[in-house]
């Protein structure tokens, strides 16, 4: 039975959830979509859950190790989790109009990535992929976070300054908690992904040392490598003010959140469907000797 | 059976008079309540006073056996020591589907000073609860106040009507202030002048927890009364800067004619405040400060009155479209509410002229067969079934008129006819 649910059992889904959200956006008073919507996350996500558990099964690997495609399915997965979270504690929030289109963002970009095996996560380097790949989802789930917080922040001022008041079934919290929020949000992903950017080097180093001729010029480590540097510009500029302007951090982050988002996802959509003709360590990989991806994948797992 | 509300409420009559009609405390509605019961033992009664109202449910099963409107005035009259002169053009009497109605509109304060304010549907539970614990409530007056708490909640679960704040200083505080700070209980709050809405904001601003009050004004002596009344500071005029960049809240309401907080002015107060978030209430009309001060910086939230004015505004013509869904929802349960109540009032009567009739046939079915012993089993069936019918087509017509009748209203000649014509007895 689990071999049956496939991605667009839970994309359908998080589309009806999303539906119903912008349902509740325009209708104002309607008790009842709440529930829906938490059932339809809920059901998404248990479906989403098996196909997880059905990949690793098929793989051996778990499902951050074994292919772009389910290490994207596994970032969605963790926001749908959040969001069925934060409706358990505030029932009112809108968060959902904000996280579910990133979920089906990341739902879709992983139908255009490969879900084939990873040729380069060999036996004995596999605990450090694992914690690699783990630090490098939660970091992004982090600055997914960022993204939808300071979206928020930027729309709840655009609301006081314009003096107006939001609908019945558009609730954001206040600015205050709103900046408090992002801060943590960006204080705890950027050595996240820090961390999960230097052991990934570490593990590059390591494979060159081997047999495989892998080169550092992989697409995704440079877009990677660039954003995380803007990243860890707004990083220090908040740090260092002590009193800094919020909405310019807001701003600060979206922008970097969202380029970090779009440009990690979208390389790896094009180097994947070899829109990019690079070899990478994250998708494609072909081996000096001109094997196929497939055979270098069964040769590194087994 | 018979319904009525005798009352003077905010749309009747001034405060003055509502003031002397209302019971101020529990020990005074309980002895109202006891010379009620004393005056009228077999009629369920309900009181209902708060600041906007003062009604009176009263609720009999004959109709002429309750309190009339006079006397219910005579009682208020002599309860209250206040001549009937005084108020009787201001107390309303409705009965019937319409006194049904009325406490409808009440508990979802259709009647209420606020359109959709909450409180009120807690005042009539209130009061409901102590009228049963005065045991005044019956089987009418129970049905009419759960009925109205239900009533209440279909309202506000299918309409608007309760959206958005009305008042001033509630969407001041909770439309906005709450949009900006996350917790009011560490920030400091700056109250310029001493106007009344500022002593209303503040209210709301202490519901939230705010501690630290600092109180300027012109006049130190005003400052410090209006300090020592809302548990704050009196400072300076001369320290106005400092305490502008000390603050967090500030509250305005001077009658000032020009701006006291002009542009140059507030840029001297953020060199000393740093980047901080402001939540400025200029509530002065001509404005205490300058427009263009909200515009210095993304931090500072100025609002003056035509703000929050125009956001109470919105708010309430959103909730006046409601009001014709609301009353739709009311007509609709007043009806439903009467029927039950009519029914109930010919159900025993029908129940009961059926029985007689039953009975005497039953006893000249026995009389018959026990003359005609040579009928089998079949044929006695037969005969039994065909006198039940004639039965049954004689009923059909009182009884369908009676239901007729019913649906209008207690019909009381009707019933007191089929009692008398038949022998029923209550």
């Amino acid at each position: 039975m689990l071999s049956n649910v496939t991605v667009f059992c839970f994309m359908a889904s998080y589309l009806v959830a999303f539906g119903l959200e912008l349902a509740r956006f325009l209708r104002k008073k309607s008790g009842y979509l709440r529930p829906l919507i938490f059932m339809f996350s809920l059901a998404g996500l248990v479906a989403q859950t098996a196909y997880l558990f059905n990949r690793a099964r098929e793989t051996q690997l778990p499902p951050l190790l074994s292919s772009s495609h389910d290490w994207l399915i596994v970032f969605s997965w963790l926001l749908v989790a959040i969001f069925l979270f934060i409706n358990l504690i505030d029932e009112e929030l809108s968060i959902g109009l904000f996280l579910f289109p990133l979920v089906l963002a990341l739902v879709v970009a992983s139908y255009f990535v490969d879900d084939v095996t990873n040729a380069l996560v060999q036996p004995a380097i596999r605990s450090w992929a694992l914690l690699h790949a783990s630090l490098l989802v939660l970091g992004g789930v982090g600055i997914a976070l960022c993204f939808v917080i300071s979206a928020m922040y930027l729309i709840q001022h655009r609301r006081l300054k314009q003096k107006q008041n939001f609908s019945e079934g558009f609730n954001l919290p206040s600015l205050a908690k709103l900046a408090r929020l992002n801060r943590w949000a960006l204080m705890i992903s950027a050595p996240l992904l820090t961390i999960g950017m230097g052991i990934g080097i570490g593990m590059g180093v390591y494979v060159r040392k081997g047999a495989q001729a892998i080169s550092f010029l992989d697409p995704v480590i440079i877009v990677y490598e660039i954003v995380w540097v803007a990243m860890m510009v707004s990083v220090i500029f908040i740090l260092r003010k002590k009193q800094p302007n919020q909405k310019h951090i807001a701003q600060l982050t979206i922008w970097t959140g969202g380029l970090l988002l779009l440009t990690v996802i979208g390389i790896q959509i094009l180097t994947n469907v070899r829109i990019l003709n690079y070899d990478s360590w994250h998708s494609y990989y072909s081996s000096p000797n001109g094997e196929s991806l497939e055979s270098t994948a069964e040769r590194g797992i087994s | 059976m018979n319904l009525q509300v005798v009352y003077c409420n905010h749309q009747t009559a001034g405060l003055d008079i509502r003031e002397k009609l209302a019971f101020s405390s529990k020990e005074q509605l309980d002895s109202a309540y006891s010379v009620l019961k004393q005056s009228y033992p077999d009629t369920e009664m309900v009181v209902i006073s708060t600041c906007n109202r003062v009604e009176l449910y009263t609720a009999t099963q004959e109709s002429e056996a309750g309190p009339s409107h006079q006397d219910l005035a005579k009682f208020f009259s002599e309860f209250h020591q206040v001549p009937v002169s005084d108020f009787f053009e201001d107390f309303l009497e409705r009965t019937g589907p319409d006194a049904v109605r009325h406490l409808f509109q009440v508990a979802s304060s259709l009647d209420s000073m606020v359109l959709g304010e909450p409180q009120i549907v807690n005042q009539v539970k209130e009061a409901y609860q102590r009228a049963t614990e005065n045991e005044l409530c019956g089987p009418l007056t129970h049905a009419l106040f759960q009925q109205a708490i239900r009533v209440s909640a279909r309202v506000r679960t299918e309409t608007l009507l309760s959206e958005g704040r009305v008042s001033i200083a509630s969407v001041a505080v909770g439309t906005f202030g709450k949009g900006i700070f996350e917790r009011f209980d560490d920030k400091t709050v700056l109250v310029i002048g001493a106007g009344e809405m500022a002593e209303e904001t503040l209210t709301y601003l202490r519901d939230e927890g705010v501690k630290q009050i600092n109180v300027v004004n012109r006049s130190f002596e005003n400052a410090e009364k209006l300090a020592m009344k809302v548990g704050g500071e009196a400072k300076p005029y001369q320290d106005l800067e400092d305490c502008l960049a000390e603050a967090d809240v500030i509250v305005s309401t001077t009658g000032a004619s020009q701006p006291i907080v002009d542009v140059d002015c507030f840029q001297r107060v953020l060199q000393n405040s740093g980047n901080k978030t402001f939540f400025i209430l200029d509530l002065g009309a001509p404005r205490d400060f300058a427009p263009a001060v909200g515009k210095i910086s993304d931090n500072i939230f100025l609002y003056d009155i035509d703000d929050l004015e125009a956001t109470c505004e919105k708010n309430r013509k959103a909730r006046r479209k409601e009001v014709e869904k609301a009353l739709t929802i009311i007509d609709e349960e007043t009806e439903r509410f009467m029927h039950g109540v009519y029914h109930r009032a010919t159900g025993p009567i029908i129940k009961q002229l059926r029985e007689q009739w039953h009975d005497v046939r039953e006893q000249e079915v026995d009389k018959l067969f026990s003359k005609l012993t040579h009928l089998d089993e079949k044929d006695q069936e037969l005969i039994k079934r065909s006198i039940e019918q004639i039965v049954n087509k004689l009923l059909h017509p009182p009884l369908e008129v009676l239901r007729q009748e019913a649906r209008e209203g207690t019909p009381h000649g009707l019933l007191d006819a089929l009692k008398q014509l038949f022998h029923i007895r209550d």
